[in-house]
């Protein structure tokens, strides 16, 4: 299909889409109307509700169920196992070495990202607005980018050739033009160097998205506030630490957790680079090549059970933050 | 298919006497189940194969290994002359390994009878035992010994499968060999290809037990129904008709799977060479890793070859490890 068929499709489509929704809402509000009044007041939000628990219903809590009774089955979902599959996975060292990998994940990105998305924020805050503009484009532009081609960017960064006259990697190149020996940067498995390379390419897609949060965070904290610190004799340091960090806070809390439940799903990364080989792997990778490649749907549904039950408290958390916030205000 | 009665037999469509005599010996042994021929071969790639630089071989005074010992020798002379004899790549995205199980698929057919490999695939011998340790020991001896791969057999998971014999065709070599099936020429360098017969030679593997033995694959052709005589005219186009595959071989895009194919038809010496190898060859055995449960063939032997060949994991650890992953139904 060409651009000049697929563009009135498109709009085709959400005018549709629109028309439904409105219609479907209208249906369901002239059905509650034609109840007696009291029962109508009552039962109006749920039918405005009703919609979005049909769809939440469908896509989320009936998979999350078959997967959790899926959990309990044999590869191809047809013997009761029991917590067979459960056993195995924390029985095998590939599988444990993953849940490390993510623990190191989940320390030493999102905070790194909130850092240096702070920092970058403080920094081009400071720079005339056209400058400003430039470097922020700059570091947001990897957000643009999906993470296979991330990971491909990021793949040539570290690649290796054995001759000195073919290095194609960028790390290589100038670490032979310096007069190195090239390496095989992925596979230096020592304290899982490897994986913190890996990490760099994610870091790299996210810093921009923390920046452009915290920097909108930073500019909205009161000038006056920082005045009156600045005049009480407070350093620039100090400023920054007591005053504008306290009120950016809960866009810092925002994006910590947005990054920390990306990254604990990591897997394009992992997967685009090294497939979990050299003790890189993942949960979400996993997950992946248990269902994928080795077609063992009860080995997979245990993975991404373990994956939701260590998801949810964070959920709670922000939850819990976000209610917090509301209350505040 | 086979197993649930899907496919008609092959003799209800074409005489099976004369396809067995026109093939290599064992090729019908990936379409036979329960003793009963379902399928016909259409077309062969091989995989038990070294390239090499016709001008650099020479130069170095290197001539075609025709047993294991001839390869030992060689690979001796070639260090001693202060170079390195083999060229390696197992890199290749997700699908990272797969060029090491070709090896060991080579040496388990040239240390191990025909039914051994049979057993194998099918899990009735299993990785650790004798027989499949005999393949790996010769993959260790042979690539994993110090300077016998260019860049160490230890990185070899991090060179892509499709540029590791570039340093082969440079004027002041980087190694002399490389082992790879007939569908690598397509990934040589354009001045290589573009004059492939002079610059490139081939041969089969040196044997190693006094036959020679020559791993592959191929499309196989089979009906669904027994006696419709439209299929059945399809079927001996397809199996018996000498025009048909002439195009295709033309292309070099796959070679001929029978002996009276008139190898005129192939682009170049090279390729005829190819097929002479193969001809020759004492039994032809299907890709042992494609026959293989995806769970195994497409995964655990994969990563279980870069884990050995990147020295992560010990042979024993290596061996249980695929073993393991075997599906149970």
């Amino acid at each position: 299909m060409d651009m000049a068929t697929k563009i009135p499709g498109a709009l085709v489509a959400v005018l549709v889409g629109v028309a439904g929704a409105i219609l479907l809402f209208w249906v369901l509000n002239k059905l509650v109307e034609m109840l007696p009044s009291a029962l109508e007041t009552r039962l109006k939000p749920y039918a405005f509700l009703l919609p979005a628990i049909a769809v939440i219903g469908t896509l989320l809590i009936y998979p999350a169920i078959t997967t959790i009774y899926a959990s309990l089955l044999n590869d191809d979902s047809t013997v009761f196992v029991g917590l067979k599959n459960y056993v195995r996975l924390f029985g095998s060292d590939t599988f444990l070495s993953a849940l490390i990998n993510n623990l190191m994940w989940i320390v030493i990105v999102p905070a790194t990202v909130v850092v240096i998305g702070l920092l970058v924020a403080v920094l081009t805050d400071r720079m005339s607005p056209t400058k400003e503009k430039v470097a922020k484009s700059v570091i947001f532009l990897p957000m643009a980018i999906s993470l296979v081609g991330a990971s491909t960017i990021w793949r040539f960064v570290y690649a290796y050739m054995p001759d000195k006259n073919h290095q194609i990697g960028l790390i290589n190149g100038i670490l032979v033009a310096l007069g190195g020996e090239p390496q095989a940067w992925l596979q230096i498995t020592t304290l899982r160097f490897n994986t913190i390379l890996l990490m760099v390419a994610y870091i790299w897609t996210q810093a921009g998205f923390a920046m452009v949060l915290l920097s909108a965070a930073i500019k909205s904290v009161p000038e006056d506030t920082i005045e009156a610190g600045r005049i009480d004799g407070a350093s620039e340091v100090a400023v920054f630490f007591r005053i504008v960090v306290p009120q950016a806070w809960p866009t810092v809390v925002t994006v910590f957790i947005t990054v920390l439940i990306g990254v604990m799903k990591v897997f394009d990364i992992v997967y685009a680079m090294t497939n979990g080989n050299f003790d890189t792997d993942v949960i979400g990778n996993a997950f992946f090549n248990a269902m994928y490649f080795s077609g063992d749907r009860g080995a997979a549904s245990a993975i991404v059970v373990i994956l939701m039950i260590a998801i949810v408290p964070i959920m709670v958390y922000q939850v819990r933050q976000f209610r917090a916030q509301e209350q505040s205000r | 298919m086979a197993t649930k009665g899907k496919l008609a037999e092959l003799s209800t469509q074409v005489d099976v006497a004369s396809v067995q005599k026109d093939i290599l010996p064992g090729f019908l042994n990936a379409a036979t189940v329960n003793g009963k021929v379902y399928g016909a071969p259409i077309s062969m790639n091989v995989k038990s194969l070294y390239w090499y630089d016709k001008a650099n071989f020479s130069a170095a005074g290197l001539t075609v290994p025709k047993t294991q010992a001839d390869l030992d020798a060689l690979i001796t002379k070639v260090k001693a002359n202060g170079k390195t004899p083999l060229c390696y790549g197992m890199e290749s995205g997700s699908a990272t390994g797969w060029a090491g199980t070709d090896w060991i698929e080579d040496y388990m057919l040239q240390t191990n009878t025909p039914e051994v490999y049979d057993k194998w695939v099918s899990h009735d011998v299993k990785f650790d035992s004798p027989e499949v340790r005999k393949a790996f020991d010769l993959y260790n001896k042979t690539i994993m010994t110090d300077g016998n791969v260019f860049g160490g057999a230890k990185n070899a998971a991090s060179v892509t499968f499709s540029k590791a014999f570039n340093p082969m065709f440079e004027k002041d070599p980087g190694c002399y060999l490389l082992k790879q099936g007939n569908f690598i020429t397509s990934f040589f360098p354009k001045d290589v290809l573009a004059n492939l017969d002079q610059r490139v030679g081939v041969f089969a593997t040196p044997s190693v037990n006094g036959q020679n033995p020559m791993e592959g694959g191929g499309d196989l052709a089979a009906a669904f129904t027994s006696n419709d005589k439209n299929v059945k005219k399809v079927m001996n186009f397809l199996v018996n008709d000498p025009t048909f595959g002439v195009e295709i071989a033309k292309s070099g895009a796959a070679l001929s799977p029978h002996k009276s194919f008139d190898s005129a038809n192939y682009p170049n010496d090279v390729t005829r060479e190819v097929v002479k190898a193969a001809q020759v060859a004492s039994v032809f055995r299907f890709d042992a890793s494609d026959q293989m449960p995806g769970a195994v063939g497409s995964k655990s032997f994969w990563t279980g070859m870069v884990d050995y060949t990147s020295g992560t994991k010990k042979l024993d650890d290596v061996l249980t490890t695929i073993d393991k992953s075997w599906p149970t139904s």
